[in-house]
């Protein structure tokens, strides 16, 4: 049974959706496989490919389910907050009020503590924090943090 | 090199005055095919001499024309309007777009076309 795509403006409208899925495609190639518009393959691809892939349908899965302005009702606002703030800290004021808190960091005032760490492959990281915090990180969480926003920082260096 | 052809359909004689073909060898240049091969010489003219054309980078007009050549070569030819369609659509598009990312939308494009049976 002939449809409409069998028909000369059915091969025509599925060739204009070739090309324009063919424009798409190539945007994706050149922005996530190789690097800097060039033939070099981006060498942590299946790495980055499940981190992209993995990140999109987190977005998409709070962008649709994830809790609504409504479901917020009744916490305090950020002007509630705001209105209560108090320096705890050199450089760092913040407030607390029933579950919300509300910290507001001013960077060059801040008083740090660097704090190195070395990864399970021998490589060294500083790590600085607010001197009066009280750091309890393990080396694993931390390494894992490091390594899953390695792809990324690298993606935005092109 | 251009022989006055005649195609014949029930029985009434149309004159072609005009219908340059080719044959080099085993190979035969139909109409489409030598245009692209004078565009092609034509382009690499404009780089010996050092001839600006606008907006166009030579190089990459010269790039995409032997690409479009040597796919026209590869497909048959009841498959013009879409093959052009793309060549003329990868050509205009690089304009806006790293060559790289034409030459990858033409491979992809004809990868598609496959994909959705129209070639």
């Amino acid at each position: 049974m002939m449809t409409f795509f069998d028909t000369i403006w059915g091969k025509r409208m599925r060739t204009l959706c070739a090309i324009i899925l063919g424009f798409g495609f190539s945007y994706l190639l050149v922005k996530d496989v190789f690097i800097g518009y060039s033939p070099q393959i981006r060498p942590n691809l299946p790495q980055y490919a499940y981190l992209r892939i993995t990140d999109t349908v987190d977005s998409a899965r709070i962008a649709f389910f994830g809790p609504k302005r409504s479901d917020l009702a009744g916490t305090p606002n950020r002007k509630e907050l705001a209105s209560r703030l108090s320096q705890t800290a050199p450089g760092i004021r913040g407030s607390q009020y029933k579950n919300a808190s509300y910290n507001i960091y001013d960077l060059n005032d801040v008083e740090w503590k660097v704090v190195g760490y070395t990864f399970s492959d021998g490589s060294r990281v500083r790590v600085r924090f607010p001197r009066n915090e009280n750091v309890n990180i393990s080396v694993d969480a931390l390494e894992t943090v490091y390594n899953a926003h390695v792809p990324y920082r690298a993606h935005s260096v092109q | 090199m251009y022989p006055i052809a005649h195609i014949v359909y029930n029985n009434i004689s149309y004159p072609f005055l005009f219908h340059p073909i080719m044959y080099l060898g085993p190979f035969y240049f139909d109409t489409k095919e030598i245009f692209l091969i004078i565009g092609g010489f034509l382009i690499g003219l404009t780089i010996a001499l050092d001839i600006p054309l606008f907006w166009f980078d030579r190089q990459e007009l010269l790039l995409l024309t032997i690409l479009i050549f040597f796919t026209k070569g590869l497909l048959p030819s009841i498959h013009n309007e879409a093959f052009f369609l793309v060549a003329i659509v990868a050509i205009c598009s690089s304009l806006y777009m790293p060559l790289f990312q034409v030459v990858l939308f033409y491979f992809v494009t004809f990868f598609l076309l496959r994909l959705l049976r129209v070639i």
